[in-house]
């Protein structure tokens, strides 16, 4: 009986060991990859997004395959959703492609778990210096190397209503003269008292507890705080110093006061049922919203309040890494080719008619008319020129806090105690760094 | 006299009560019907708070059904899908339904540990031991293929316990008579209990094939691309536009669901055969 | 080494390829989990960590942390509501349509399909018609039914019943799967048994409780003890619908995994969470078996 139980333990550590230790081993190895006219193959993936910028994408690779002669560029879709599970599985698996997007600070787990090669020695100084900020500060990580570059930037603020807005003798806002606390409220005051306004400001909770990273981040950074202090590595002091507990009462009590609806969960409040005057969403509603069935002419850019310290703007999206595979098939150059060629003002021109993001080079944004001076998106532009992009934590806890944080407000919306609610995700959050030493490089 | 009428009455109210459930039970797919139905995005997104959802009116066209067909590859997805899981619970049956058997029937050193093991799989959740499921595919070398998404699935926990609970009430007279005639276990498996145990089949059948049928998880670990690609993980890529089209989610669905459902309506036939003649029963 | 009878290697030949598949896929990887849970596993190992053993200390934490009790809670409350009442609805669902009347092909089908409808999709329309207003679906139709006496709910949108919304929402796409189990026990009986009993003088509703039921015995059995073990799975309509909210009032235990191993990325801490849920589970079942069995 011993016997047995000892042979049964052994053949499980044996197992176990098989399993978990060192992960598979793949065809792949060391070896470049090259296709039967002798062209370099470079593997690239990239997250589905919209129809339209599918066709971009496609034509895109198209162009460079057939502008060239020594690489060809395989490109595999992947669906949004679920990007991130079938990424993680590929680092697990072993089978990364040489280059891939990812949304913005997600960049932070992989160079951490040394699955992306930093690009910094391959950018020039033109490309540098035509870059936004933004673009620069999202993608570098805490070693101070670059990891990602981004075709585009994200463009958040306050869409509003324009005839709702005068409507209610509110005054029109501007990035020189932004409203304070106090006329914010007065603002929303004014707006509820309108028949047609329910809820005067729609904070799209249907969107889920993933967007308040983002969406939130400005209000928090306006008064002063933070979700997540990079050098510490730590969230206590900054996700719960007095600046963001009041950024966050602020919320419960918007929520109180039935100036946002705390049980949202229609999407079209601002454009469709129109019971919302002004709408904390990104450029990707501006199709949407300035279509016919929506707010037509109507509907304006405004920026955030300055609570305190300023007018903040969210910021961050999808930019492209070069993978640790595309070190180990020796195809870093190749890559960096392609990666430029996105990067080029000739691949950038056409962003914006696919995605209606904001180009992240500013020779291509000279080009495009809503964003010069008049132009309807030119709030974006200028928030993101000035600095005023509060660029979400570059860390590998980045999903932890993403999580957190979302939990944390939706509970505080419903009326639990917000000292109460961020402290606990402080300290999931902190306990996630201890558990992962992210001390940083 | 007396007699007719009251018959008539339980009849009419018998088909009131289905009635009542048939509205409880069809509303969704009939809002999903109609929703899918309805070419214009932003009245689907209005109608979503009221009753106006599950009245056809307003642009009432397939262009939903065309946005889907255009924006994917659904033949090839749909294939997969019809693939893997038609793959999958053909064999599964066999395999399944032969250790039930052995379970049910037959007398086996750890017989009773096995039975036990197989109760308390079913316990475990797939979240809990995807990862280590997904080292041991990468050393078999079989990620991103039809394999990988079939051999794993093969045998069902559950599945076993539904036909061991099956073949334990068949008359035991029925193998005693076969061991008479010189017949091998596997003859009786393969001749006497399975034959009879039609229902129970189609029953595995069909909530195997559900399962697989709506399988995430596993195949959005396991495949990288289009090639092996099933329609669930296809489908995830509408539901993160903003706004999300909810016709075009609607049309996709009703393209998941409503084959499934004709299948279930064919096979369901098997239901109608009562076991009354069998007879020996105890 | 005993001597092996004929029929001990029939026995083995028709149990061994499920059983192989079973072992691979299923038992190997559960006893990986239940190792790492010994260990400070994270999702993804970067070049400098260490797998390290860590004891119990991944027990310990579970042990001692209020959101494990809060989904036990919550996985208990669930389970006690949903089993009986999704059970005794598919019965009375079952015997209703195993008649030789005409449409029951027809009843059949659609009292399934719910359960053939994606749940990403069920959820979806369920949300809407939990819309909390008091143009809501549900409750215009509460309202309407109860002359008003029933006042708008909230539905998913607040704590105190999230957990009901979930029910319903569970209740309603579970129901047509136990049916059709149940159909197929149903079938067996043969139909001399009824004959026999009406000849004896039993109504209907007799014959229901002195024939039906004792010999549905083992598939009823089988329907409540699987549907006990998938109550506590509780997962995918919490993801999609609530998320676990709103504040923590539908978190479950495979939710609780899921968050802490592929979202916080804590492996080995999930696992133990697996382990834990994985006996508790067990205990139950093997307690109602035993139960059952002596009835």
């Amino acid at each position: 009986m011993l016997k047995r139980i000892i042979a049964v333990l052994i053949s499980t550590m044996m197992i176990f060991s098989l399993v978990a230790c060192g992960s598979g081993s793949n065809e792949q190895g060391a070896s470049t990859e090259v296709n039967e006219e002798g062209k370099v193959v470079v593997n690239m993936w990239r997250h589905e997004g919209t129809p339209k910028e599918s066709e971009y994408y496609n034509q895109l690779v198209e162009d460079f395959n057939s502008s060239q002669d020594s690489i060809e560029l395989k490109v595999t879709s992947l669906p949004d959703a679920t990007y991130m599970e079938q990424v993680n599985a590929a680092i697990l698996s072993n089978d990364l492609p040489d280059l891939l997007d990812l949304d913005g600070p997600q960049m932070a787990g992989f160079a951490n778990v040394g699955a992306l090669t930093p690009i910094d020695s391959f950018i020039s100084d033109t490309l540098k210096n035509d870059l936004l900020p933004s673009i620069i500060d999202q993608g570098t990580y805490e070693d101070g190397h670059i990891y990602a570059l981004g075709q585009f930037e994200s463009g958040l603020s306050f869409w509003a209503n324009k005839s709702l807005l005068e409507e209610a003798g509110v005054r029109i806002p501007t990035l020189d003269s932004p409203w304070d606390t106090a006329e914010f409220y007065e603002s929303l005051d004014k707006l509820k008292a309108l028949d047609s306004v329910q809820y005067p400001l729609d904070i799209k909770l249907n969107y889920g507890t993933g967007y308040w990273i983002y969406s939130y981040l400005p209000f928090v950074a306006s008064f002063g705080g933070d979700y997540f202090d990079s050098t510490d590595f730590s969230a206590n002091g900054a996700l719960n110093s007095d600046a963001s507990i009041k950024a966050f009462e602020m919320v419960q009590e918007m929520a109180e006061k039935g100036y946002i609806n705390g049980n949202q969960s229609t999407d079209d409040d601002f454009y469709g049922s129109k019971i919302s005057a002004l709408s904390l969403v990104g450029h990707w509603m501006y199709p949407t919203h300035t279509s016919e069935e929506g707010l037509g002419e109507d509907a304006i850019l405004i920026p955030f309040p300055d609570f305190g310290k300023g007018v903040k703007t969210g910021s961050g999206s999808w930019a492209w890494s070069m993978t640790s595979a595309a070190k180990e098939h020796n195809v870093e150059d190749e890559v960096w080719t392609v990666l430029e060629y996105l990067l080029s003002e000739s691949a950038l021109a056409g962003i914006f008619e696919a995605n209606g993001a904001i180009p992240s080079r500013v020779s291509v944004l000279d080009q495009i008319p809503e964003f010069q001076e008049n132009g309807i998106l030119y709030l974006y532009r200028e928030q993101l020129e000035k600095g005023h992009a509060k660029v979400r934590p570059v860390t590998p806890v980045f999903g932890v806090i993403q999580s957190e944080v979302g939990e944390a407000a939706m509970n505080i919306i419903k009326g639990s105690d917000v000292l109460e609610e961020l402290n606990k995700a402080v300290e999931e959050i902190d306990q996630t760094v201890e558990d992962n030493g992210y001390h940083g490089k | 006299m007396k007699n007719r009428l009251t018959q008539k009455l339980k009849k009419i109210v018998h088909y009131l009560v289905l009635l009542f459930f048939t509205y409880i039970f069809i509303f969704p797919l009939f809002f999903m019907i109609v929703s899918s139905l309805k070419g214009d995005e932003m009245q689907i997104i209005k109608d979503m708070s009221s009753l106006k959802a599950f009245i056809p009116y307003g642009e009432i066209n397939f262009q939903n059904y065309i946005d889907v067909f255009e924006r994917l590859d659904i033949a090839r997805f749909l294939f997969n899908s019809v693939f893997i899981t038609g793959v999958t619970i053909s064999i599964g049956v066999i395999f399944n339904s032969m250790l039930a058997f052995a379970l049910a029937r037959m007398e086996f050193r750890f017989k009773k540990i096995i039975l036990f093991a197989i109760l308390a799989l079913i316990i475990v959740p797939i979240e809990s031991i995807l990862i280590p499921m997904l080292l041991i595919v990468n050393k078999m070398d079989i990620i991103n293929t039809y394999t990988v998404q079939i051999i794993p699935f093969v045998a069902d926990a559950f599945s076993i316990f539904l036909f061991y609970q099956s073949f334990l009430d068949l008359p035991k007279a029925l193998d005693e008579a076969a061991i008479v005639d010189g017949a091998s276990y596997f003859k009786i498996y393969w001749k006497v209990a399975l034959p009879l145990s039609k229902p129970v089949i189609v029953t595995a059948l069909i909530l195997n094939g559900l399962a697989r049928w709506g399988d995430l998880i596993w195949p959005l670990m396991v495949t990288r691309g289009e090639t092996y690609r099933p329609l669930t993980v296809a489908m995830q890529q509408f539901f993160t536009l903003r706004p999300i089209m909810w016709g075009d989610v609607f049309a996709f669905s009703v393209i998941i669901t409503v084959p499934v459902l004709i299948m279930y309506l064919l096979f369901q036939k098997q239901f109608k055969e009562s076991v009354a003649s069998t007879g020996v029963k105890g | 080494m005993k001597h092996i009878t004929k029929q001990e290697k029939e026995a083995w030949i028709l149990s061994a390829p499920a059983i192989l598949i079973l072992i691979l896929f299923l038992v190997i990887p559960f006893v990986s989990a239940f190792m790492f849970s010994f260990t400070n596993r994270m999702l993804i190992m970067g070049p400098d960590m260490d797998l390290k053993f860590i004891g119990f200390s991944n027990y310990g934490k579970l042990l001692t942390d209020p959101e494990f009790y809060n989904a036990l809670k919550n996985n208990f409350v669930f389970a006690i509501v949903v089993v009986p009442v999704q059970t005794s609805l598919a019965l009375l669902l079952a015997v209703l349509i195993n008649h030789k009347m005409k449409g029951m092909n027809f009843f059949r089908t659609i009292f399934f399909s719910p359960v053939v409808i994606t749940m990403v999709v069920v959820a979806t329309i369920w949300a809407l018609l939990f819309n909390p207003t008091a143009s809501g679906y549900l409750n215009v139709m509460l309202s309407k039914m109860s002359f008003g006496l029933i006042k708008p709910l909230s539905w998913h949108h607040s704590a105190d019943s999230s957990m009901l919304s979930i029910i319903i929402l569970s209740i309603w796409q579970g129901v047509g799967f136990q049916m059709i189990i149940i159909l197929a026990g149903l079938q067996y009986i043969p139909k001399e048994l009824y004959e026999a009993a009406k000849i004896d003088g039993a109504n209907k509703i007799e014959q229901f409780f002195y024939v039906t039921i004792p010999n549905l015995k083992n598939t009823l059995m089988f329907v409540i003890i699987t549907t006990t073990i998938f109550a506590f799975k509780l997962f995918t309509q919490v993801m999609i619908l609530t998320e676990g909210g709103p504040q923590g009032s539908t978190k479950t235990l495979v939710f609780l995994l899921y968050k802490e191993g592929f979202t916080k990325m804590k492996v080995g801490y999930a696992s133990a969470i697996a382990v834990v849920f994985f006996v508790i589970v067990l205990g139950i079942s093997l307690i109602q078996r035993k139960i059952m069995k002596e009835d």
